[in-house]
């Protein structure tokens, strides 16, 4: 019995020690700077890391002079169809006008810029974390001992922690809302709701030891608005909700999720729909635009490309969302991938797989840029508009913009897009005047 | 993983450590990015089909996407003197149809750029040669330009055949000279296709470089 009463102890030491120095502060909205101190030595251990590493490369290795871009590896030709063909040109169609295409079918099977987009970023320089490196190979006993200290560290004592955080923080906004929610709608209900929603919020972010750097907040989303934002993972909505409230937008799922979607719709009205609501596209924007109207309801947060991408481009912004009205407030999330790879690629690995690579992650540092609002002009459609706005928000990010669909991760390409290019090829031999 | 020691591209000596100099052949980054790549096709299968390469949305936008498909199961680009069709490839033979489209590299001698450019235009050439009996008929070209102009509604098949008809009779002048009038042209050769291009500078047209890779990226 004394093994139990001291590991009682032991875990009531340190279930105090959480809630003193996490949790009350998260209520309060204050900061002990513990996660910045703990940032600082993180840094410093990965450039000590990586400076072992560039003296551990015994291999003369050839200096190029161009820079590589991190997301390729082979140097595509950018020459436009037209140029290069009129440049090999000396009757009207040639036998090496098949070139162009011949190249441009090789650089997609070695490459395409679609498929990188659904795999993890690859880092320049290794931040101890397997997963991230895809040949590790042994370099020098120092190094191999900081890695097994890291180790121990991320998955003893910080999982632990972050669990029990998390844990925390879920069951608290669950009781929380509940509790709320027996109010009678008023503005002190509304007040709480807030209070509640942002306490969890601080609480999980810490949970999952979250350095957020945000920028603009003049900008921030106001009542009656819509905020869109890219789309990595299933934590952006919590990165966002950590500095305001929002109305989340969704289906209704079963299980843990659905018990907390449950709870939360009583103390603020979120907008989950059902499955068979989703397809009714009508319904959907009719619910949407009521909510919108209301001037005194939270903004609502939305993610239209629909999927997760990896954070180095932003994909195809679905009109759906653009067709609701309203003023939209652009937010770009861009993360650090040097301290944890938040990136959900969910053709992988399922949501329990992925939240426990999160809590052994080092850390997940991101920034969040506010960006003033937009509206549709007059004579531009839906579509013209997401474009619009994806384009501010993959230039604020430092993100690549692809005119691709998300939903390519799943499907095929279209056969309307496929006819494109032999529908300029032609053209252009139509015009050198080749016929008749 | 299959060990890069097995496969048909030369390791060429230690590239000299001047700032100008191109890597010699293909380093064993690449092959290890190549390696991925072709792990991903196949779905970590040990062997490529041609369904494998369906699921290239970059790909589907090629007009000629069912010939360039069809060069890397033609057994003649895979091994000298050989013929047909193979149904899968593995890592091998996905390696030496790409080393088709290696860029030339700065220090080969007169001989070894012939041979390159050779090995170039061969491929070229049974891309047009679809029945695989060594000649490129005008049927065989036809098909070739129909199939690059087949998506523009307003371009009819005889405008496509004049075209192509058009071409032939340039290349039967190159090739054979001046035809009497009731010489049939068979179809251009090889050799013929050589002469063809004379002159004609492909080596820069048909490469595909690879970057180069940090060295931190690896830990070795």
């Amino acid at each position: 019995e004394d093994l139990w009463w001291v590991a009682a102890r032991v875990g009531a030491a340190w279930l105090t020690l959480v809630l003193a120095l996490i949790v009350l502060p998260s209520a309060l909205g204050v900061s002990l700077g513990i996660s910045e101190a703990y940032m600082w030595v993180l840094v410093k251990t990965l450039e000590w890391a990586t400076r072992r590493i560039e003296k551990g490369v015994k291999k003369p290795q050839p200096r190029m002079l161009k820079t590589p871009a991190a997301n390729g590896i082979i140097e595509r030709d950018k020459t436009p169809m037209e140029k290069e063909i009129e440049h090999l040109h000396r009757v009207d169609f040639e036998f090496s006008d098949i070139f162009y295409f011949c190249r441009k079918g090789f650089e997609a099977i070695v490459e395409d810029e679609v498929t990188q987009r659904f795999s993890s970023e690859e880092l320049v320089s290794w931040n101890l974390l397997t997963r991230t490196n895809v040949n590790f190979h042994y370099i020098s006993l120092r190094l191999t001992v900081v890695w097994v200290i890291g180790v121990i560290v991320r998955y003893c004592f910080l999982l632990p922690l972050r669990f029990t955080l998390a844990a925390i923080g879920i069951s608290s906004m669950i009781v929380g809302t509940t509790i709320v929610g027996q109010l009678p709608n008023s503005s002190v209900k509304n007040y709480l709701s807030e209070v509640v929603h942002l306490t969890c919020s601080r609480i999980l972010v810490r949970a999952l030891s979250g350095t957020i750097h945000y920028h603009n907040k003049e900008n921030k989303p106001q009542k009656g608005g819509i905020c869109v934002a890219n789309h990595t993972s299933p934590i952006d909505a919590i990165i966002l909700t950590n500095d305001g409230c929002y109305a989340m937008v969704g289906q209704v799922h079963g299980g843990l999720m659905g018990v907390i979607q449950r709870a939360t719709v009583k103390a603020c009205p979120h907008v989950w729909f059902e499955r068979s609501e989703i397809k009714d596209r009508h319904l959907v924007t009719k619910r949407l635009r009521e909510h919108v109207a209301d001037k005194s309801k939270l903004p609502i947060l939305i993610f239209p490309e629909g999927t997760c991408i990896n954070n180095t481009s932003v994909m195809m912004f679905k009109k759906g969302s653009f067709e609701i009205g309203g003023t939209i407030y652009p937010v770009a999330i861009k993360y650090d991938p040097q301290f944890g790879d938040a990136f959900w690629n969910s053709s992988k690995y399922n949501i329990v797989s992925y939240l426990l690579r999160i809590m052994t992650s080092w850390a997940i540092v991101c920034n969040v840029w506010y960006m003033p609002p937009m509206v549709r002009e007059e004579g531009e459609d839906a579509v013209q508009f997401a474009n619009r706005v994806r384009s501010a928000i993959a230039r604020q990010g430092g993100l690549t913009e692809l005119p691709w669909d998300g939903g390519l991760k799943r499907a095929k390409v279209k056969d309307t897009f496929k006819e494109e290019q032999q529908k300029n090829y032609s053209k252009m031999l139509v015009r050198n005047g080749s016929i008749g | 993983w299959g060990s890069p020691r097995s496969c048909p591209v030369p390791q060429g000596p230690h590239p000299p450590p001047s700032p100008l100099s191109f890597p010699l052949t293909v380093t064993s980054e690449q092959i290890e990015h190549l390696h991925r790549r072709f792990k991903q096709l196949s779905r970590d299968q040990l062997t490529i089909r041609k369904e494998n390469f369906d699921s290239i949305p970059d790909l589907e936008f090629n007009p000629i996407r069912g010939k360039i498909v069809h060069a890397f199961f033609d057994k003649r680009n895979l091994r000298p003197e050989s013929d047909g069709l193979a149904d899968e490839i593995n890592f091998e033979d996905f390696l030496t149809i790409m080393s088709y489209f290696r860029p030339i590299e700065m220090n080969m001698d007169e001989e070894q750029l012939d041979r390159f450019r050779k090995e170039k235009l061969k491929f070229l050439f049974h891309m047009y040669d679809s029945d695989h009996d060594g000649k490129i008929t005008l049927q065989e070209y036809r098909n070739v330009v129909e199939e690059l102009l087949s998506g523009n509604p307003h371009l009819e098949k005889e405008s496509a055949r004049s075209i192509a008809d058009g071409a032939m009779m340039e290349a039967a002048s190159i090739c054979v000279g001046q035809m009497g009038p009731d010489q049939v042209y068979e179809g251009i050769t090889f050799e013929d296709f050589l002469k063809m291009w004379q002159g004609i500078d492909i080596e820069t047209k048909m490469h595909v470089r690879f970057l180069n890779m940090e060295p931190i990226a690896h830990c070795y």
